[in-house]
């Protein structure tokens, strides 16, 4: 894909300013819904400029895991729990703001210092474009094969862990004493509960 | 016989494994492993039987002439230091094998009979177990570092088996007073080690001997700082074998079981200071001020062991000084460069007065029968009196003991402490007279002991004794205590203690009238060691000494058959000591068999030297005043101190607690995000700083 | 390409042991799968253990392996990385052993528990070989993703779930400036991945001087520093291990913690000549904050999980000083002292469970007079809180002076000064639980003590609880007098390393020819 150089200044400064709106939208705005929107904003905004790079295949990655996936699955984290608790105000909040503008901002003239002064490599071979995938492929099976078979361990721990974490236990009440709360708990007492011995009023 | 001295390492690792072996049983089957009383002990004598059984063999080899053998490997090593483990079978460590497996198992098979009642039969057997293997590791380290472990290691078993009847008050303090003490030598020990190895890069016996004369000779280190160095070494002896100034532990120590005391307080651990100054020998004899320090201590421990000896009425307090004088000896032999002569009173002592010491265990336990279980009863000599009659054994098995100790021909304490008194005479005129005197009172306060013990009439059931003995056990704690330090809840205390509370020796609720002699056990041990005790001297008799052609200094020539003009100073010196014996035992019989001398009034006619005698020379009493108090003075500022900055440093680490986050949970909102925070700031810090440098 | 040169080309023979522990966690879910909760919490963790001591046999015959590079540069079984990944195979099994009884007692499943804590193994034994920034990444984050699941495990506990979620938020933030350090570095370096690649590619473009190596430096530190938990990137630590089921904290400290010290050689040695002053700056600060701030802040600390976290920090700061010496004895000693600490730690971890099985706490306090009742579990906690003071004869002691020797030899005297002086902090708070337990009179007891239960060796899951206790005390009271083995281990991985070889730099080598002095410590 190539573009005239007008038409790639362009679309780098309107995706530029669309990736930065709703970044700035994601953190200040106060609606939770509203910033899980503007961050499939920021994500899509993203792909458009790995387009721009030539590289389509991360693009669509970019748009099918992030937007089609992980979005997602905050906009539905987000609805099931359905919460609308006001937002709390600390006092002094205003000195961690500022303190975290700070941060943020030299971290920021760090890196940005960073890139300007560093005498980049420019790569100078043509992109591959639309070859990309096969290429990639062929890594992944020769190279990076340990990486990517690595990444299938992985892949099936984040399952196992999941339906862990999700699955309704069916605990096996007969053998439970009454009041026996215990169960998938620290056999630790927590630490406010240490006075009173052992409670059977629990921590649910 | 390589085989032998390929598997002595057997020898300290068969008593471990037994004590390993009963210690985790004891750990995780209380019950059952109390329980299995004789199964325990069987074990654990066996296994020392075994011990010993290869001991002889090596001996034998040793005798035979087999060359000293050494058997090491790389312990660890890093660049060029190297540190090797091991052992050495040479005759000095094959003859202290010997001594101390037989003498352990004796002291074993008299355990059974003695604490057949004891609720802690099985632990004391694994304890003494252990130290038996801690010693027998002791005598046959090839270095210093090994000797020293060993040293802390039979040092920690000491504590352990003092402390045995930790409930008793008098125990628990003795077994912290002997710990405080022997931390005081072993302190000057390892820096003594330490030095050394800082100035010869070794710790093998000969080689830092040789080094540290080439040093000395060649001027690279001053006669002074080597000097230093052999007297801080020689602090660790001083400590373990009760050399003036370290000795007060020792007596105290008897509050232990006597198998203790006989085994560790009279035979084996205390002996090992001598064979520490034995093994390094060659080091001490290269700085001749040493030599000198080492013989005056020995001389004036002697004397005054036996100084205070001579008014002591517990009878395990008279044999522990006597013990420490028996030490001082030994010391002085060694100090004025008669090496097998010490080495020869060592074994000779060893076997007498371990029996001396089984049989006041003896004779206690018979007296416990009449006078209940209290140490303030049974084991005081002047409510004795007549036991030959009730105990037959053990009177004649003490009386053997006596003898020897004072020093009569033949038994083997005459031949030993002759050789000694010989060389010292040779040595020093001054040094023989302190000798000869010690050898009179020796006698003396031997034979009052024995008298006053067996003969006479008993004394047991008499009632003014009795409270006279109250009276001065409460005066005594009054005193001890001291005004101003008196407290109300310790005296209160201590009398319910007095009362010997016991769980393990249940009170029957009756005496009997009469002590009566003690099981097979005991008495079989006495028997056999009395053997020894008589006939053992004469291989290092001056007509022909075997010993000292079997162990003598490194680099000493010996000749064998005594010289006719050696042979006729030695009748004369043999004569006057036996002399001076026979003069300390005749008094003893007038003033105790007799009693046609009234020793209180004696008593009465020098009250300074009597209650000095008595007092013990009132070194606790300084001790206490100077270290005690002072180190007491001391703490008070230092906790002083402590509330004021330790306190303050713990408020620092709260400080600490608030600014590393734990502090947030006062605030309670965000934490996760201001962790992030954290990270961030610390990046962007650590890139600021590393990028300036 | 074919399929058999592309074979041969790989090398795969190097990864055998990772290969085993594969074939470990799927028979265990099918296993588990196929036979039912209940029966399989019968085997599955001897099974587990029985494929951890497997690999480390694999990983033995692997030593010394002639052609250690493998999967096109991107895996490297040299000696360091083997016993790095010994190190964490043992502590899983040792972990294991310990895990049993807790997580039947907390109601948990056990099988998916041993899954998810073999794949954290795997990705650790990966971490300490890999050679590739890919690799590298992904083994970092099998590792970290399942330990946040481990975190989370006792799933209704709120403690646990605050822990995980903890650990996930700072987990992400770090692993993403790792992951910007290692972007920068492919673009610093022009397109290399592989680590020894980096360092020259960076040289050729004439960037190693250049700020954006610094900050492609100091972001790397930062995910390795979040892994071994150095101030200031510890803030999790006292949470996670409070709020988490105790193995999966012993684990943690232990096996998660060894492989981080893995990347960290490997990463900073290889890819980082350039700024090796930088970087050993950088870690200098961390060791000194990390020994103080740990050491300091565990004094004030009232829950036994939490001085154990804090003083985990402190032995991390201990453990820094070895590596930023750089000189052979310096990694060596760090290898030996992570060996050691394996032991000690494992076993002070199995102590706690032992004690929070029995009673249900696990603050300090409530040890008091725990010598009365239960003599077994004070002795082993002794000796091991003992040796992690570094108290001789024990193991600790043995450790902790090879690695100050290390430091003083190398010239690094403040920090070996220092190290001496927050020892001796930490001992005092060792100390303390020591003489709760031990000291105390009857009438002191505590109320968990009072109502001790009698001792069971015989319910399911307490007899491998034991054997782990034995072992790891025995292996505590002897490793140090008979360290001979381990410490020539230590000293071969490091001499045959090829890649801490060519690292040695020449003012180093004449250091070593000073003549070797022990400090008077002995």
């Amino acid at each position: 894909m190539n573009l005239a150089e007008g038409v790639q200044i362009v679309s780098f400064g309107i995706l530029a300013v669309m990736m930065l709106g709703s970044a700035f939208g994601v953190v200040l705005l106060g609606n939770v819904v509203y910033s899980a929107f503007l961050l499939a904003g920021v994500f899509i905004s993203m792909s458009g400029l790995y387009l721009l790079l030539n590289a389509d295949f991360v693009a669509a990655a970019q748009i099918l895991i992030y937007v089609g996936a992980v979005n997602v699955l905050i906009l539905f984290a987000i609805m099931l729990v359905n919460k609308r608790q006001d937002f709390v105000m600390v006092p002094r909040i205003w000195i961690r703001q500022v303190a975290t503008a700070l941060v943020c901002v030299g971290i920021f003239a760090l890196l940005g210092t960073m890139v300007v002064t560093t005498p980049w490599a420019i790569v100078t071979t043509m992109p591959v474009g639309d070859a990309s995938i096969v290429k990639i492929g062929l890594h992944f099976f020769s190279d990076f094969l340990l990486p990517f078979e690595l990444a299938s361990m992985l892949l099936l721990m984040a399952l196992i862990g999941a339906v862990v974490l999700a699955r309704r236990e069916f605990l096996p009440e007969a053998t439970l004493e009454p009041g026996d709360a215990d169960a998938l708990t620290l056999p630790e007492r927590p630490r406010e509960l240490l006075t009173t011995g052992r409670s059977d009023s629990t921590i649910q | 016989m390589e085989p032998i001295y390929q598997y002595a390492w057997l020898i300290p690792v068969l008593p471990l494994a037994g004590a390993m072996l009963v210690g985790l049983g004891l750990i995780s089957f209380n019950k059952d492993v109390n329980r299995l009383r004789k199964v325990n002990s069987i074990l654990i004598v066996s296994l020392i039987g075994a011990a010993m059984t290869l001991s002889f063999g090596l001996l034998w080899s040793q005798i035979q002439g087999h060359a000293p053998y050494n058997q090491s490997f790389e312990w660890a090593s890093a660049g060029d230091f190297h540190l090797s483990m091991g052992y050495v079978i040479d005759p000095l460590s094959s003859l202290m094998l010997v001594i101390v497996t037989t003498v352990a198992f004796l002291v074993m098979v008299y355990t059974d009979g003695y604490m057949a009642h004891d609720s802690g039969y099985v632990r004391f057997y694994a304890y003494l177990s252990l130290f038996s293997s801690s010693m027998l590791g002791l005598v046959i380290s090839p270095n210093l570092v090994q000797v020293y472990i060993f040293w802390e290691l039979v040092g920690m078993c000491s504590y352990l088996l003092i402390g045995f009847w930790f409930y008793r008050k008098a125990a628990a303090d003795a077994c912290q007073k002997a710990f405080v003490t022997n931390r005081v030598g072993d302190f000057g020990l390892l820096l003594g080690i330490l030095g050394l190895y800082w100035s010869t890069r070794s710790f093998e016996f000969d080689v830092i001997g040789d080094r540290l004369q080439d040093l000395v000779a060649t001027g690279s280190m001053s006669g002074f700082v080597a000097g230093l160095f052999a007297i801080l070494v020689f602090l660790g002896p001083v400590a373990k074998s009760a050399q003036f100034p370290l000795h007060v532990w020792l007596p105290d120590a008897m509050e232990g079981p006597t198998p203790i005391s006989a085994l560790i307080h009279a035979a084996t651990m205390v002996a090992a200071g001598v064979f520490l100054i034995a093994r390094m020998f060659p080091m001490f004899e290269g700085v001749p001020a040493s030599m000198d320090v080492i013989a005056w201590t020995g001389a004036f421990t002697a004397f005054l062991g036996a100084s205070i000896a001579i008014t002591q009425n517990d009878i395990k307090k008279g044999l522990a000084y006597s013990t420490m004088s028996q030490l001082g000896y030994m010391v002085m032999a060694m100090g004025v460069g008669a090496y097998s002569a010490g080495l020869f009173h060592l074994m000779t002592h060893a076997y007498f007065k371990a029996m001396l010491f089984l049989g006041s265990g003896s004779v206690i336990h018979g007296m416990e029968e009449v006078v209940g279980h209290d140490p303030v009863y049974a084991q005081d000599m002047r409510m004795m009196g007549g036991l030959r009659k009730y105990m037959p054994m053990t009177a004649i098995t003490f009386l053997i003991g006596t003898l020897a100790i004072s020093g009569i021909p033949p038994f083997a304490g005459f031949w030993s402490k002759d050789e000694i008194l010989g060389a010292s005479f040779a040595a020093n005129p001054v040094l023989w007279a302190i000798g000869y005197l010690t050898a009179g009172a020796t006698a003396f306060y031997m034979f009052r002991m024995y008298f006053s013990t067996f003969e006479g009439q008993f004394r047991g059931t008499n009632a003014t004794v009795k409270q006279t003995l109250k009276n001065e056990q409460l005066q005594k704690m009054g005193l001890a205590f001291g005004p101003g330090a008196m407290n109300p809840k310790e005296l209160t205390m201590d009398t319910a203690i007095g009362e010997a509370v016991d769980p393990g020796h249940d009170d029957h609720g009756h005496h009997a009238e009469k002590p009566h002699e003690s099981p097979w056990t005991m008495t079989l041990p006495l028997l056999i060691l009395a053997v020894p005790s008589t006939l053992v001297g004469l291989v290092g008799t001056p007509f022909g000494n075997y010993f000292e052609a079997f162990i003598h200094a490194p680099g000493e020539a010996v000749h064998l058959a005594a010289e006719a003009e050696g042979l006729s100073e030695f009748y004369v010196m043999a004569g006057s000591s036996v002399g001076i014996s026979l003069i300390g035992i005749t008094l003893a019989s007038l003033m105790y068999l007799r009693g046609k001398i009234d020793p209180s009034a004696i008593a009465a006619k020098i009250p300074f030297l009597y209650n000095l005698s008595l007092n013990k020379w009132y070194f606790d009493e300084i001790y206490d005043e100077l270290f005690v108090r002072g180190s007491r003075r001391l703490a008070r500022q230092v906790l002083e101190v402590d509330s004021k900055v330790v306190d303050g440093v713990v408020n620092l680490a709260g400080l600490a607690t608030l600014l590393s986050g734990e502090g947030l949970k006062y605030f309670e909102n965000g934490r996760a995000q201001f962790y992030a925070l954290i990270i961030f700031v610390a990046v962007l810090g650590l890139v600021i700083f590393s990028g300036a440098t | 390409m074919d399929f058999a040169t592309l074979a041969a080309q790989l090398n795969a023979g190097t990864i055998v042991p990772e290969g085993i522990v594969i074939v470990t966690i799927l028979l265990v879910i099918v296993g588990d799968l196929i036979v039912g909760r209940s029966v399989s919490a019968r085997w599955t963790p001897y099974l587990a253990i029985g494929g951890l001591l497997l690999a480390v046999l694999a990983l033995y015959q692997r030593w010394d392996s002639t052609s250690p590079i493998s999967f096109f540069g991107e895996f490297n079984a040299d000696n360091l990385s083997v016993v790095f990944r010994g190190i964490i195979a043992l502590s899983a099994a040792g972990t294991i052993l310990m895990s049993i009884r807790y997580v039947e007692q907390s109601g948990t499943s056990l099988a998916e528990f041993l899954t998810i804590l073999l794949t954290a193994v795997l990705g650790g034994m990966f971490l300490a070989g890999s050679d590739e920034l890919v690799s590298v990444y992904v083994s970092l984050e099998t590792l970290s993703i399942s330990s946040y699941l481990l975190t989370g495990y006792t799933k209704r506990d709120p403690r646990s779930n605050e822990a995980a979620l903890k650990y996930l938020l700072i987990g992400a933030s770090s692993s993403a400036i790792f992951l910007y350090g290692a972007s920068l570095l492919y673009g610093l370096s022009g397109g290399e991945t592989r680590l020894s690649a980096i360092s020259a590619g960076i040289a050729t473009a004439g960037l190693d001087q250049s700020i954006g190596l610094v900050i492609a430096l100091v972001f790397a530190i930062a995910g390795i520093a979040f892994k071994i938990a150095a101030v200031p990137f510890h803030q999790w630590t006292p949470d996670v291990y409070e709020g988490s089921p105790t193995p999966v904290v012993a684990f943690l400290s232990v096996g998660s913690k060894a492989a981080g010290f893995a990347l960290a050689i490997r990463l900073l040695v290889t890819a980082f000549p350039l700024v090796t002053e930088q970087w050993q700056f950088v870690m200098t600060a961390l060791a000194i904050l990390s020994m103080v701030l740990g050491n300091v802040v565990a004094l004030a600390q009232t829950s036994m999980k939490r001085l154990l976290a804090y003083s985990s920090i402190g032995q991390a700061g201990f453990i820094m000083i070895g590596l930023v010496i750089g000189t052979d004895a310096g990694y060596a000693s760090m290898v030996f002292y992570l060996m050691i600490y394996l032991f000690m730690n494992l076993g002070a971890f199995t102590c706690i469970i032992l004690f929070t099985l029995r009673t249900g706490t696990d603050q300090i306090s409530e040890y008091s007079g725990l010598y009365q009742k239960d003599p077994l579990l004070t002795l082993a906690l002794s000796i091991c809180l003992l040796s992690l003071g570094g108290i001789p004869p024990l193991a600790g002691f043995f450790g902790k002076l090879y690695l100050f020797w290390a430091g003083w030899q190398a010239g690094a005297y403040p920090l070996v000064l220092l190290g001496l002086v927050t020892s001796v902090i930490s001992i005092y708070y060792y100390i303390r639980v020591v003489k709760m337990m031990v000291v105390k009179e009857p009438q002191e007891m505590s109320d968990s003590v009072k109502n001790y239960p009698a001792i069971r060796w015989d319910l399911q899951g307490m007899r491998p609880l034991q054997v782990g206790l034995v072992m790891t005390l025995v292996a505590t009271t002897i490793a140090g007098i008979l360290s001979n083995p381990l410490f020539t281990l230590a000293n071969n991985s490091v001499t045959q390393t090829p890649m801490l070889q060519a690292a040695q730099k020449p003012a180093v080598q004449v250091s070593k020819d000073e003549t070797v002095r022990l400090p008077i410590a002995l």
